[in-house]
């Protein structure tokens, strides 16, 4: 093919990056101005912070889902590994009288064995990803509902529990900023330093990128993919943890939908469902549309089940966006 | 002239997005003629092409087909005429069989709408039998997957049989990844087609073919139309005058060997690997170019790999430096100071959506690390710079993917990577496939330069000039066993190649 013919529409491929970044940024405007005509709640101070706060777990399982994304894998157990942490550490604290604090490091081991049983089957044992963690989504179920019965655990008495989820550092509009949300915060400039300024997050964008000339390179292309399965199951755990301690209960089922979501958020932000693009900003944004999105259908009262409607079609929009413009 | 031109494209502009690539080109094609369109990477001569059977439509310019003015807006109109294409990268369903890939979109159908299976096999054996002794080897209900890629250029070319009898069929870099034997067959299908007035084009970077296939040459530069000859009344050296704009002298002065030390870089010792290659032993010295030597499947490139570390082996040793090291996979070589640019650069060394700059850094993350192990994007920047200007890579900069450059770009881009990687042991296979002369005559200039300033290179290639031109001494490779080591002292090509084949 002819050289200028490329350089040509490649101009147009590396704006189109940045293109695509704005539209996003310009359809989270849109969105969340047309929720603000039909809910006179939505732009309210208080509302807006709501919507932060509870963006907390979907934005830390969007940073494991990129990061398997951006490997060309991805982690269909995000969201069980996410209800499992809640039910571990509830059940820790309740049933066994594990103290809190001890019973969350264990929470957060729960979801780095996770991690670990998914990377090294992908990556040693080769097994597709999508398989084993569909798998092993299907294992902690069962944990789930052996450990619960498909009950949940009340944690009002608990006061050092809601801690994390619930504690107002400080308040906007009566609305107060929990420790979770600093948790987010610094999860996110870990992730940005991550892949831009260190070895490893490269070789990650390489291993996906082309895994054959990874390897060529001498990256070790095992050690990437069970890191990000690992850091993707810590992430989700991490994140049903926190879920549990703003609302106050270990609930078995609360990720059923956290996989998509997080795809959902980190494909609008441009992450490459075939591997070796993403961007940590871009998935922030990304992860907070779909948080929008499901904030202001509820503040306009769509029934819940319709909301799937909504959101489902908009995973495949926005997947297909991105399949068009590679055309 | 005019009188016997089957097809005839005049004045042909075409730009992408306010780029001209194509400034006001012409071609003419006779019919029982075979046009070799040659050009550096980026002359224009794949765009033409892909305008003449309909992949682009060009901006301005007329064709003409037996004297009329045609329109060709798409693939299915040039076929209407009789003009296809047969792509450097085949188009295969690899799990249907031939006869499904020849009517591959387009399968008969019987009155129900139904794929009509009988009317198709039957259909796919006619075309078979229209290649004659050609389509001997095929068997139209073979699965296209089990097939090599010189049955696979058969089954493109009886796509072209499949309609309207072809009249005109364009090959684009046919022969890049067929076997001695396949290129053999091809060119006997491309005289007997000759033979029967179709109007062949064929575009390749190969000099030898296109002095060996073509009646006319055409040639291209920077995508504006050089001029045609007659291939009987033209020199190799003419054309690459005509091609690069300029002489050339390819292999740079006559070589000195004041820079070869007496220190042995890299030693290796009873390499084995089942039959692809046994009890391999060489050596290199520091500041030398080793050329390894062989034909298609000699065990060169499984060697190598071996070597490596990509590739598994059976036994051997490998010494570097006078020490022996460990090598299972590629991150132990490159710690011992071993490089590979691999022969399949695009596959195995490029990431097509990340930038240049990333493309270029991967192999040396070191080299752009600061004190605290993070990466530096300042040094990066300048590394990648750097990288660039070594075999002036043709690119709006190195933010650009690399997916955007061509093909023989892309291949300078992974010599590049590996040239900046910094390796005491630097091995290239093939280095100079699917690249243009100018480049080439690059590649010669670096590989010198690097063993100027006491690396050691090992270059493997089947293209003898280059072996001959190139390396200090040679290492002659037939079916998995070392059969020469020579000096490279006067010698000729028969000197070389007679060890090459098996007695």
């Amino acid at each position: 093919m002819s050289e200028t013919t490329q350089i040509v529409k490649v101009k147009r491929k590396m704006n189109r990056d940045t293109r695509q970044s704005i539209v996003v940024l310009i359809a989270l405007v849109v969105m969340m101005a047309f929720f603000g005509i039909m809910s006179e709640y939505f732009l309210k101070p208080s509302n807006l912070v709501t919507l932060f706060v509870s963006a907390v777990p979907l934005g830390l399982i969007a940073i494991a889902q990129s990061s398997c994304l951006l490997t060309g894998n991805f982690d269909m157990s995000v969201g069980m590994v996410a209800s499992l942490g809640g039910i571990i550490w509830t059940w820790l604290i309740v049933d066994l009288g594990v103290p809190t604090y001890a019973a969350f490091a264990i929470g957060l081991v729960a979801g780095l064995i996770s991690g670990l049983i998914a990377g090294v089957t992908t990556a040693y044992m080769k097994v597709p990803a999508w398989i084993s963690t569909f798998a092993l989504m299907q294992i902690w179920n069962g944990v789930i509902l052996i450990i619960t019965n498909g009950d949940a655990y009340r944690m009002t008495k608990y006061n050092d529990f809601k801690w994390l989820g619930q504690f107002k550092i400080f308040s906007i509009d009566g609305v107060g900023i929990p420790p979770a949300v600093f948790i987010l915060i610094l999860a996110y400039i870990l992730f940005y330093i991550l892949l831009k300024y260190t070895k490893l997050g490269r070789d990650l964008y390489v291993i996906g990128g082309n895994q054959e000339a990874a390897r060529n390179a001498g990256i070790n292309i095992n050690r990437g993919i069970v890191f990000v399965f690992t850091m993707s199951g810590v992430l989700s755990s991490l994140a049903g943890m926190l879920f549990a301690s703003r609302s106050g209960s270990g609930q078995p089922i609360i990720g059923d939908f956290y996989s998509m979501h997080a795809i959902a958020g980190s494909v609008i932000g441009g992450t490459a469902m075939t591997g070796g693009k993403t961007n940590p900003i871009m998935t922030f944004v990304g992860m907070m549309m779909v948080t929008v999105l499901q904030n202001g259908l509820n503040m306009i009262g769509v029934p819940a089940y319709y909301q799937h409607l909504v959101t489902g079609a908009i995973v495949i929009l926005a997947i297909w966006v991105q399949t068009e413009r590679r055309k | 002239m005019s009188e016997n031109i089957i097809l005839k494209a005049e004045n042909i502009t075409k730009s992408f997005y306010g780029n001209k690539v194509l400034d006001n080109v012409q071609i003419a094609l006779k019919p029982g003629k075979v046009h070799a369109l040659c050009g550096e990477n980026g002359a224009g001569k794949s765009t033409l092409l892909k305008i003449i059977t309909g992949l682009y439509t060009k901006d301005s310019g007329s064709i003409y087909m037996d004297g009329k003015e045609i329109t060709v807006n798409n693939v299915d109109d040039a076929k209407k005429y009789g003009i296809h294409v047969v792509p450097q990268e085949m188009q295969m369903a690899r799990h249907l069989t031939v006869a499904e890939n020849i009517f591959l979109g387009n399968p008969p159908k019987n009155k129900f709408g139904f794929v009509d299976w009988k009317a198709m096999n039957k259909r796919a054996a006619e075309v078979k039998a229209m290649l004659g002794k050609h389509g001997e080897k095929i068997n139209i209900h073979d699965v296209a997957g089990d097939l090599g890629m010189g049955a696979w250029q058969l089954i493109e070319i009886m796509r072209a049989f499949a309609g309207e009898t072809p009249r005109v069929i364009a090959f684009d870099e046919p022969t890049s990844s067929l076997s001695d034997s396949e290129v053999e067959a091809l060119f006997a299908l491309i005289n007997d087609l000759r033979d029967r007035g179709v109007a062949i084009v064929y575009v390749t970077h190969r000099m030898k073919e296109i002095f060996q296939l073509s009646d006319e040459i055409s040639v291209f530069r920077d995508g504006k139309y050089v001029g045609s000859r007659l291939t009987a009344e033209t020199t190799n050296d003419d054309l690459v005058a005509m091609m690069i704009g300029r002489g050339l002298n390819l292999y740079g002065e006559k070589k000195d060997r004041k820079y070869i030390q007496d220190e042995i870089a890299l030693e290796v010792k009873n390499f084995s690997h089942g039959k692809d290659y046994q009890n391999v032993n060489l050596y290199v010295r520091k500041g030398e170019i080793l050329g390894m030597y062989g034909l298609v499947g000699a065990g060169r490139t499984e060697f190598v790999r071996g070597l490596f570390g990509a590739d598994p082996k059976d036994s051997g040793t490998v010494l570097v430096g006078g020490k022996e090291v460990k090598i299972n996979h590629p991150r132990k070589a490159i710690k011992a100071g071993i490089g590979l640019a691999t022969e399949n650069r695009r596959e195995e060394g490029l990431m097509l959506r990340a930038s240049l700059k990333w493309n270029l850094s991967m192999t040396n993350f070191p080299a752009i690390m600061n004190k605290l192990g993070l990466l530096n994007l300042k040094k990066e920047k300048a590394y990648a710079e750097k990288g660039m200007q070594i075999f002036r890579v043709k690119a709006t900069g190195y933010d650009m993917e690399a997916g955007g450059l061509s093909g023989g770009n892309q291949q300078k881009v992974v010599l590049s990577k590996w040239v900046m990687a910094d390796c005491d042991v630097l091995i290239v296979d093939e280095p100079t496939r699917g690249i243009d002369v100018g480049a080439k005559a690059e590649v010669y200039a670096s590989l010198r330069q690097l063993a100027e300033q006491g690396k050691a290179i090992i270059m493997v290639s089947s293209e003898l000039p280059e072996i001959l031109g190139v390396s200090d001494r040679i290492i002659v490779m037939c079916e998995g066993k070392v059969t020469a080591e020579m000096q490279n002292d006067d010698l000729t090509e028969e000197d070389v190649i007679k060890y090459a084949f098996s007695n």
